[in-house]
C-alpha cells in the first residue's frame, strides 16, 4: 500500500490540471450563475427553479468528470506512454488501477465539492432558500462518480484508444440512465429475443438513474442513501476487480 | 554457457533467457503475428555499459521492455539483478529511460520528479534533497518551477534522465539517450554514462550512434531480425580478423594503373601515378604479389582496424543471409 498513495496523488495531479476538468468546474459555476438569475426571472417558484438547475448541474459533474478525466489521463497515459515511466517503479498494476481510480474520483469530487460549496453559498445569498435534501442529492452524486470512476477505469483498460473509452463510456453512462425504462418499454413486447436483450441490459449495466434523487423532498427517505451507497460500493468494486484483472494482462 | 556469453565474468546485473516475443497486429479483421524478439539468451555482468545494437524493428526496444517490465515474454526468462522483473522490489532498483521523453507537459520538473520519487519509494526532506541535487546535475536548477511544455526537447531528455537517476538505480536501461541532442548535450550523456559506471551502475545502452557505442560500451550485442546475432566486447568486434584492413600506397607504371581497375589515383609524377587500393589480410599477399608483377613499387602498407559501425552492417548483412557472422561469437 506504500506506493498508493503517491499513485493517487499523482493520478488526481494529472486529472485536476487537466484544462476539461476546469472546464467542467466553470460549466458548473455558470450553471449555478444561470440558476440564480432563473430565480430572479420566475417569481413564486424560486426555490424550485433555482434547485433543479443546481441540482442539474450536481448530476452533471459527478457523471462528466470521471469521464473526461479518465479520458484525459488515457490520452496522457496511454497515447503518449506517460504510463511507461510510472510502471517501471515498484508500482503493481493492482496498485496503478486503485490509483488511477482514487485520482479521477478524486478530481470528480474536488468538482463536486466546489460546486456543493457554490451552490449552497448561493442559496445563502438568495436567503430563505433551505432545502433540507439537499445533502442527499450531493451524496447520490458523490456515489454515482465513485460508480463512473470505477466503470471508466475498467473501460480505459479495456480500450485501445481515448475515442473508444469516450464513446464506450458515454454509451454505458446513456444506456445506465435508461435502464429502467428500456426494460419496462421490452417487458411490455412480446418479441423474447428484445426481451433477452432487455433484461441483459437491465442486469449488465448500473442503473445510473437511481442516484438521480432530487425529486425527493424528505430527509426521511435517508434510507434510501444506505441502500444506494451499498449499491455504489458493490457496482465499484465489481468495476474495480475487473478493471485490475484486464490490465494485469494488458500490455503498454 | 554457451547460450549465455558474458555470464562468467561476475554478477549477473540482466539476463534474458530464451526469450521470444511476438506482437499481434490485426489487419483487415486478421490476427497477423509479428515477431519481437525470437529466442533470445543473453546474460550482462554488473558495472558494465552493454550496447544493443541494429537496425530498425531488430528487436532492441522490444528486448528493452521486456527488461523492464513493460511487456512479458511468450516463452523464456527474464532476470534483473537476480529476481524476476516482476517484482516491485527489483524495479524499485532499476531505472528507464524512453526514446521519447514521455513526460506529462503540464507539470513543473520539479514537480514531476517529486511524483516519480515518491513512486519510488523516496519521502520527506531525502526526496527534497534527490530531487534537488537531481535538477542540479540536469542543469535545470533555474528552471525546475516552469512546467515542461516551455522545454525543449534537449531539456526534456534532461529531466527524463533525472528521472531515471533520481532514486539511485543499481541498472539502467537507456533507450537513444543522445537522440536529439546537440553537442554539448550529447557530450553531458557521455559524461553522465561515464560517471555511472564508474560508480558501478550497470548500463544497458541502445542506439543507434555507433560511434558513441563504441566509444562507451564494455560489451555489445547485435540485433537482426529479433535474435542477438552477435555478442562480444569491444575490442573482440574489433579485432574480428575478417574485418581487418590493409590499406597500399604503391606507385605504379601509369598504363598499369588504367588496367588495374582497384587502382584509385591518388596523385601523378610524369609516367608514374600514385595509388592506393585496400585488402583484407587474407587477401593481402596476392595484392602484393600481383601489384609487384605488375612492376608496381609498394610505398606504404597501412593496417586498417575495421570500424565497429562495417562489423556491425556486416554481422546485419550475414544475418540477412542466413549466414554465420563469426565463429565462437555469433548467436543463431
Amino acid at each position: 500500500m506504500g506506493i498508493r498513495a503517491p499513485l493517487v496523488r499523482y493520478m488526481a495531479a494529472l486529472a485536476v490540471r487537466n484544462r476539461l476538468t476546469g472546464l467542467l468546474f466553470l460549466f458548473a459555476v455558470v450553471l449555478s450563475g444561470t440558476a440564480l438569475i432563473l430565480t430572479w426571472l420566475t417569481p413564486g417558484t424560486e426555490r424550485r427553479t433555482f434547485y433543479d438547475l443546481a441540482y442539474l448541474g450536481l448530476e452533471f459533474l459527478a457523471v462528466a468528470t470521471p469521464i473526461l478525466a479518465s479520458t484525459a489521463i488515457h490520452v496522457l497515459e496511454f497515447d503518449q506512454r506517460t504510463v511507461w515511466l510510472v510502471l517501471v517503479r515498484p508500482v503493481t498494476r493492482p496498485g496503478y488501477t486503485w490509483g488511477r481510480f482514487w485520482g479521477v474520483t478524486g478530481a470528480a469530487w474536488v468538482n463536486l465539492s466546489l460546486a456543493s460549496l457554490l451552490v449552497g453559498a448561493l442559496a445563502l445569498l438568495l436567503r430563505a432558500l433551505p432545502e433540507p435534501w439537499f445533502v442527499g442529492v450531493v451524496v447520490a452524486a458523490f456515489l454515482e462518480s465513485l460508480v463512473i470512476g470505477a466503470l471508466s477505469c475498467l473501460v480505459a483498460f479495456v480500450t485501445t484508444s481515448f475515442v473508444t473509452a469516450l464513446v464506450v463510456n458515454g454509451g454505458i453512462v446513456l444506456l445506465g440512465y435508461l435502464t429502467p425504462t428500456l426494460h419496462a418499454a421490452v417487458a411490455r413486447s412480446g418479441n423474447a429475443a428484445l426481451r433477452l436483450a432487455g433484461d441483459t441490459v437491465y442486469w449488465v449495466l448500473p442503473h445510473l438513474a437511481d442516484f438521480s434523487v432530487r425529486e425527493f423532498t424528505r430527509p426521511a427517505e435517508g434510507w434510501y442513501l444506505t441502500l444506494l451507497a451499498i449499491y455504489a460500493l458493490a457496482w465499484t468494486g465489481a468495476a474495480l476487480a475487473a478493471a485490475t484483472a484486464v490490465f494485469l494482462k494488458r500490455e503498454v | 554457457m554457451a547460450g549465455k556469453l558474458g555470464g562468467d565474468m561476475g554478477e549477473t546485473a540482466f539476463e534474458l533467457e530464451k526469450v521470444s516475443k511476438t506482437y499481434h497486429l490485426w489487419r483487415r479483421l486478421r490476427r497477423i503475428p509479428v515477431a519481437g524478439v525470437r529466442d533470445v539468451s543473453l546474460a550482462v555482468p554488473r558495472g558494465m555499459i552493454f550496447g544493443l545494437l541494429g537496425l530498425n524493428g531488430a528487436g532492441k526496444t522490444t528486448a528493452m521492455k521486456l527488461l523492464v517490465g513493460l511487456l512479458r515474454p511468450d516463452s523464456g526468462t527474464v532476470r534483473v539483478l537476480g529476481g524476476s522483473v516482476e517484482d516491485p522490489r527489483i524495479r524499485g532498483r532499476l531505472g528507464y529511460l524512453p526514446e521519447m521523453p514521455y513526460l506529462p507537459q503540464m507539470m513543473t520538473a520539479r514537480g514531476l520528479l517529486r511524483h516519480y520519487g515518491r513512486m519510488s519509494g523516496l519521502a520527506g526532506r531525502h526526496l527534497e534533497t534527490r530531487v534537488d541535487n537531481a535538477l542540479a546535475t540536469s542543469g535545470l536548477a533555474a528552471r525546475g518551477d516552469e512546467p515542461l511544455r516551455h522545454f525543449s526537447k534537449g531539456m526534456l531528455q534532461r529531466v527524463a534522465m533525472a528521472q531515471v537517476l533520481l532514486h539511485g538505480p543499481e541498472v539502467i536501461f537507456v533507450d537513444e539517450p543522445m537522440s536529439g541532442l546537440d553537442p554539448r548535450g550529447i557530450a553531458e550523456m557521455r559524461a553522465t554514462l561515464e560517471a555511472l559506471r564508474v560508480s558501478g551502475v550497470t548500463v544497458c545502452l541502445n542506439s543507434h550512434q555507433i560511434a558513441e557505442v563504441e566509444r562507451l560500451c564494455d560489451r555489445i550485442g547485435v540485433m537482426a531480425g529479433g535474435r542477438i546475432v552477435r555478442e562480444g566486447a569491444v575490442g573482440e568486434l574489433l579485432a574480428l580478423a575478417r574485418f581487418r584492413r590493409y590499406r597500399i600506397i604503391l606507385l605504379s607504371r601509369r598504363s598499369a594503373a588504367r588496367r588495374v581497375s582497384p587502382v584509385r589515383e591518388a596523385g601523378k609524377t610524369g609516367g608514374w601515378c600514385i595509388g592506393e587500393r585496400e585488402a583484407t589480410e587474407a587477401e593481402l599477399p596476392r595484392v602484393l604479389a600481383a601489384e609487384r608483377k605488375k612492376g608496381s613499387r609498394i610505398l606504404q602498407i597501412l593496417a586498417r582496424e575495421g570500424s565497429l559501425e562495417e562489423v556491425v552492417l556486416e554481422t546485419i548483412a550475414s544475418a540477412g543471409r542466413g549466414g554465420s557472422a563469426a565463429p565462437g561469437r555469433t548467436r543463431r
